[in-house]
């Protein structure tokens, strides 16, 4: 059986000659599936980007890529490989909802990409759509519908090769399943699949080759099932073991006594439309960690914001060592920074385009007699950051660096509660592990409270103390 | 994605600088010495670009005039960027009160027409450069306000302002370094191409005898002057119009590149 796709040799360098991809070759069989895991930064998108001939300027690519049934084209030969798009190649990318047309409705975008009449209903339905959510705008779909148009898209259009770029990124266990769904029904019509992720659920649930790889080269390559079951090399074995559900619990004592922040009968809800959660009540005990988990648009980042002060809930109220803070800005003011908030996107907290020293040095404002030079080498000692890195923009710096530097900001805040509003669902699994342990070691040591807001069940099941569940609000579509 | 340097707008935009400070010293003859035996002289070798109406060397005239020309339309850009900047923070910080008294006063001067505005200052106050100036401002503060308005706006969701008055710094220290800086460069590209269109404007009222008195060597009043003897004297129309063009040229293409530039460039 030829292989519909033969990737050969290829490298990436940057424009000033250094390797950033160096030597990958692999097959994929016709209707057989290739997993493409590392960590952030590794290389895995450069890779796909250079397979469709979109490398940014600059980067060269050299080697050969072959496409069943065509000549092997040269890797540096982007003109020829984007001629392949369509007939032979189909992108689902990152961010489904970016990729549509916002103001172009479904079936003239399914028509746009070579489906024609009859065709766009029966891909709309092969991929659990109505015959009217073609008829619908791109801005009216969710992310979850919008992520099935593309594959509806790639089913339509007969591509024998599809290329899926991160497709589980910052979605929900629940869309993690559609997405998985989606992708085993594109292998059953026949279609090969290269899939680059890091989600380890998807990775472990699609059959096929998987690769692992690491500072730019391919350091393990085999069955799905082998590399999981018996991962060779240490990069490998450290990514299997990234699985929550295989970290080491710690029970943990805490002074139930001692609330940091506690919240009785909490209600929120936008004007005009049914509440996000009602009557909720937590306790969160010096030294606790509390987990939130629901599936998203649940209201979890509006609940942190209203814990944290950020937002007025509709009822109930919010107290901070015991102290009712609603509508209270005079109750804040003198324990602002003692709340504080490590956000999902890692480098958020600074200001893009400073150097971080001098966002540092700037929280002398705020913090009184806090010393940037004084207390800034062992703050980055003990999240183990390299000193030179304050010395970098924050747009530099690695998503894992980001957010242990964003931790380290709010560690230098000398906080009493964290709300950490799913700090490591951009970061891969083994950066996430380090991050997540971090984290917990400076609880631990400074007696700090943690909220910690996840839709990954399995993670708070080994971190947190105790775990709120909201459920989906009404009228939020999946 | 890279950006080519704007090399050759820049180079232009500074030959206009240097035009504009040293142009008065390098003129060479005396821009307001008449010399009435002498008008309307073809380009030759003691007049370059010929003499005016009442015999006035041209090329001295067009380079005393840069000054005024360029200076007035900077001062003029200045002014209504820094009254916008200000009103557009006032607006973005201060609730919706406060956005709409501003945005409403920024409707109310935008339903006029640009140069209409100070066209009725000037003929209200008799021209001169003082109303001309006012006219402007008032005309061109709105166009910054909006867009100050609407950068803070969008500026003041991001994250890192959270995070700022999470950690309790003033509000004003929040508008001075995470707000204004992406204020002033997505201001800045605006302001060069409205200086562009400034020195069009103070070209404009001294072409209609609004903007500065006679004799003062200004672009705009030069070109009204003169296109009475437009069959006599092609070279001499020609002179400031081409000024005018080649400033405004080079600020729009200054303007373009610093617009396409002031993003921050993205890694990845």
């Amino acid at each position: 059986m030829t292989d519909a796709l033969a990737v050969e040799g290829l490298r990436i360098r940057d424009a000033g000659g250094n390797a950033l991809v160096d030597d990958i070759s692999f097959a994929i069989r016709r209707g057989g599936a290739l997993t493409l895991i590392g960590e952030t930064g590794s290389g895995k998108s450069l890779v796909a980007l250079a397979m469709l001939g979109l490398l940014p300027s600059g980067m060269k690519a050299t080697g050969t890529i072959t496409l069943a049934g065509e000549r092997p084209l040269d890797a540096a030969d982007g003109r020829g490989l984007k001629a392949l798009w369509r007939r032979h190649l189909m992108l689902v990318p990152q961010e489904p909802a970016a990729a549509l047309d916002p103001i172009m409705r479904v079936r003239r975008q399914l028509a746009l990409a070579g489906l024609l009449g009859a065709k766009i209903d029966v891909a709309l339905r092969a991929v659990d759509l109505e015959e009217e959510d073609g008829g619908k705008f791109g801005f009216e779909l969710s992310g979850g519908m919008a992520q099935r148009v593309l594959v509806a898209t790639a089913l339509g259009t007969g591509a024998p090769v599809v290329v899926a770029d991160e497709p589980t990124k910052c979605l929900d266990p629940e869309r993690v399943g559609q997405v998985i769904g989606l992708l085993r029904r594109l292998l059953l019509d026949g279609r090969s699949l290269f899939v680059i992720t890091h989600d380890r659920r998807l990775a472990q649930s699609l059959p096929g080759q998987l690769a692992i790889l690491h500072g730019g080269r391919i350091v393990e390559h085999g069955r799905a099932e082998d590399v999981i079951a018996a991962p060779r090399s240490a990069f490998g074995r450290a990514w299997m073991a990234s699985d929550p559900a295989a970290w080491p619990s710690c029970a943990r004592s805490c002074d139930r006594s001692r609330l940091a922040l506690s919240a009785h009968g909490l209600s929120f809800a936008w004007p005009g439309r049914p509440p996000l959660f009602r009557e909720l009540d937590l306790h969160l005990p010096r030294g606790g960690i509390l987990g939130i988990d629901g599936p998203s648009g649940c209201g979890k980042t509006t609940l942190g914001d209203v814990l944290l002060g950020l937002r007025r809930p509709s009822a109930g109220s919010v107290e901070w060592a015991g102290e009712d803070i609603v509508g209270r800005p005079d109750a804040i003011r003198p324990m602002r920074r003692r709340y504080q908030k490590l956000h999902q996107e890692p480098a958020a907290a600074f200001i893009p385009g400073v150097p971080l020293r001098r966002q540092f040095e700037a929280l002398r404002l705020v913090v009184p007699g806090f010393d940037a030079l004084r207390a800034l080498p062992e703050l980055l000692d003990r999240l183990k950051l390299r000193h030179a890195l304050v010395d970098r923009r924050p747009e530099e710096l690695s998503g894992g660096e980001a957010q242990r530097m964003s931790l380290a900001r709010v560690l230098a805040l000398d906080p009493r509660v964290i709300i950490a509003d799913e700090p490591t669902s951009r970061l891969d699994p083994v950066v996430q592990r380090e991050t997540m342990a971090l984290l917990r070691e400076q609880v631990e040591a400074r007696g700090i409270s943690v909220v910690l807001v996840s839709h990954d069940a399995s993670l708070l099941r080994v971190i947190a103390d105790e775990t709120i569940s909201l459920a989906r609000a009404p009228g939020v579509p999946a | 994605m890279r950006i080519a340097p704007p090399r050759g707008a820049a180079g232009l935009a500074a030959a206009i600088a240097a035009l504009a400070c040293l142009g008065p010293l390098v003129a060479p003859m005396d821009p307001l010495g008449q010399d009435l035996m002498r008008v309307m002289e073809p380009p030759g070798a003691r007049h370059w670009l010929g003499t005016d109406h009442v015999g006035r060397d041209v090329l001295s005239r067009v380079l005393a005039g840069a000054p005024y020309s360029l200076g007035l339309a900077l001062l003029s850009v200045g002014m209504s960027a820094s009254t916008g900047t200000l009103l557009g923070l006032v607006a973005a910080n201060s609730g919706a009160a406060g956005r709409a008294v501003v945005m409403r006063l920024a409707d109310l001067v935008l339903a006029f027409p640009g140069l209409l505005l100070a066209l009725l200052l000037s003929g209200l106050f008799g021209g001169g450069v003082l109303p001309m100036l006012a006219g402007l401002h008032l005309a061109m503060w709105p166009l910054y306000a909006r867009m100050a308005d609407a950068t803070a706006t969008s500026t003041l969701r991001e994250g890192h302002v959270e995070a700022a008055r999470l950690a309790g710094f003033p509000e004003w220290i929040i508008l001075l370094r995470h707000v204004l800086p992406r204020v002033l460069r997505t201001l800045a590209p605006l302001a060069i191409l409205g200086t562009g269109q400034a020195i069009m404007s103070i070209a404009a009222l001294g072409f209609l005898g609004l903007g500065l008195r006679p004799p003062t060597p200004e672009w705009g009043a030069m070109i009204s002057d003169l296109l009475p003897f437009l069959a006599e004297g092609v070279v001499q129309v020609a002179a400031p119009c081409a000024a005018i063009f080649a400033t405004v040229l080079a600020l729009s293409l200054a303007g373009r590149s610093l617009a396409g530039s002031s993003m921050p460039p993205r890694v990845r």
